[in-house]
């Protein structure tokens, strides 16, 4: 158990998350390209394109939400509940430019914070002073001048640990600052269990079983029942539910600019149902292709290669192995990651494929198999296809069998197109 | 003041402390022609960012068809692009 009154010293932690950060970056994006609907203030959503079947929603203004339109649904759902629905697709880079362009505006008050999502981070203003005196007003200060300098609006949420800061910023929403304070537990535990941070859906099930419908309820529930119904996560999510949390702050800031990740992974929802290994075996290349230049990106390895595939009745299956050394090697990944979908396949029609890489570690660091004796060479021909791929473009070297990648065949017929200046 | 968000052709002038001033602007005009239009003065200057996007804008005063006008033209860093955005 967490004791939150075990320290004399006061912490103050900021959370702040972007109202809808798709939407609302969308729209102003395509403001500032002369499109005179503002898509934030009618029911809309952003998706992903509905041929190649990747027609899931993101994001949701928030009058789509009176509908009960929710980010996870498929477009057809969401144009039942609302059929004046306004549905516009995703663009480009805009989104990490924008994120960053937030996270560079809140590094302003601080060293110290960390970037949970692309659209939400935490800063620790437990060493400043100044905040302390009256975080509030500084709170305050970042939401306006978030909405006046880049044009978007975020909830800031403050509380004594990262916790009661993210579960303040879900009070009122959106555009507001909310304090949520040990002392005011009272604002958080009136609120329906399943909006505490850590409770899904399946956890929610099993305490609206037993009568715990409040935050509150479950705060005074006993542990003992709780550890017997939920194991571990029983008493994280009593914890939370008291207003305790010991997660530090993680500055995600300090290294080169850039978030070390603890696994990278890729995944695809296929323009047709696939079921043949053949088939399979190409789009595995593509992912691992992928999921490996990040990994040599950040120069890292990684020791546990899990595969997943989804079914057309969109059940999701998946598989994961420990090798015994951590690689960044395209082979070496897709030799296990082939063997595993084997394993785990039934032979049934295939709608979506994805792969990760965790477990990972710095590669310097890296313990070197005694069985395999290639990896220099390996390494080197892995690092000139990286050059040669920043220097002309990711489609200039392709393995041969990628000419029969669906999504290859389509970016190269773009290319062209677009040298001929076609409109397509 | 209406927007209209027209991409324009510039000739601006850089000073040595980085200040940007616009000199002059080729636009069209409503019966679809391209008219060359002199920036007498430019009244404010701001610069936004909005989603990260830098945009220098120009609230300037000129002569269109003898009349005199006020415009607000946005110089777009990333795409090196001029906009007229709004005309009085």
């Amino acid at each position: 158990m967490l004791n939150s009154n075990s320290t004399q010293k006061k912490n103050i932690i900021f959370h702040i998350d972007v109202n809808s950060a798709y939407l609302s970056w969308e729209a102003i994006y395509r403001l500032s390209k002369g499109e005179t609907l503002d898509i934030r203030t009618v029911p809309s959503v952003v998706a992903g394109r509905e041929e190649d079947r990747h027609g899931i929603i993101l994001a949701k203004s928030y009058p789509a939400k009176k509908y009960g339109i929710k980010t996870g649904e498929t477009i057809g759902e969401a144009r039942k509940k609302c059929p004046n629905l306004v549905v516009v697709g995703t663009t480009g880079d805009i989104y990490a430019k924008a994120s960053q362009s937030m996270f560079d505006l809140l590094l302003e008050y601080s060293d110290n914070v960390q970037k949970y999502s692309i659209d939400e981070g935490f800063i620790d203003f437990s060493d400043n002073p100044k905040v302390l005196e009256d975080p509030y007003s500084v709170g305050e200060e970042i939401r306006k001048r978030i909405e006046e300098e880049l044009g978007f609006t975020v909830c800031v949420g403050i509380g004594e640990n990262k916790v009661m800061a993210k579960m303040a910023g879900e009070l009122k929403k959106p555009n507001y600052t909310n304090t949520l304070y040990n002392n005011e537990l009272h604002k958080l535990w009136p609120l329906p269990v399943g909006e505490l941070f850590m409770v899904g859906r399946k956890t929610e099930e099993k305490l609206l079983k037993y009568g715990i419908n409040t935050i509150g309820k479950l705060a005074k529930t006993d542990i003992k029942f709780l550890k017997q119904l939920l194991n571990s996560h029983g008493e994280t999510i009593w914890n939370y539910a008291n207003g305790r949390c010991n997660s530090d702050v993680f500055n995600s800031f300090t290294q080169n600019d850039n978030v070390k990740a603890k696994s990278h992974s890729r995944s695809t929802t296929l323009p047709q149902d696939i079921n043949t290994v053949e088939e399979v075996e190409i789009i595995f290349i593509g992912l691992i292709e992928k999921v490996c230049t990040k990994l040599r990106k950040y120069s890292q390895i990684g020791s546990v290669i899990t595969v997943s595939y989804k079914n057309t009745e969109r059940l999701i299956f998946s598989q994961q192995r420990k090798i015994f050394s951590g690689t960044n090697n395209v082979n070496d990944v897709y030799k296990v990651a082939l063997e595993l979908f084997k394993e785990l396949w039934n032979g049934e029609n295939i709608r979506a494929l994805g792969v990760s890489v965790s477990n990972l570690q710095d590669e310097a660091i890296s313990q070197i198999s005694l069985f395999d004796s290639n990896i220099e060479k390996k390494s080197n021909l892995d690092k000139t296809i990286d050059y040669i791929r920043e220097k002309y473009g990711d489609k200039k070297i392709v393995r041969a069998n990628q000419l029969n990648n669906p999504y290859y065949r389509k970016a190269k017929k773009n290319e062209f197109l677009h040298n001929l200046n076609v409109k397509f | 003041m209406k927007v209209v968000h027209q991409k324009i052709s510039a000739i601006c002038l850089f000073d040595e402390e980085g200040k940007i001033s616009p000199i002059r602007i080729k636009l069209l005009n409503s019966d679809s022609e391209y008219i060359v239009v002199n920036i007498d003065k430019v009244l404010e200057r701001k610069t936004e960012k909005f989603i990260g996007n830098i945009t220098h804008c120009f609230l300037c005063q000129c002569v269109i068809n003898n009349y005199t006008k006020l415009i607000e033209i946005k110089y777009e860093i990333a795409s090196n692009k001029w906009i007229l955005y709004k005309v009085d």
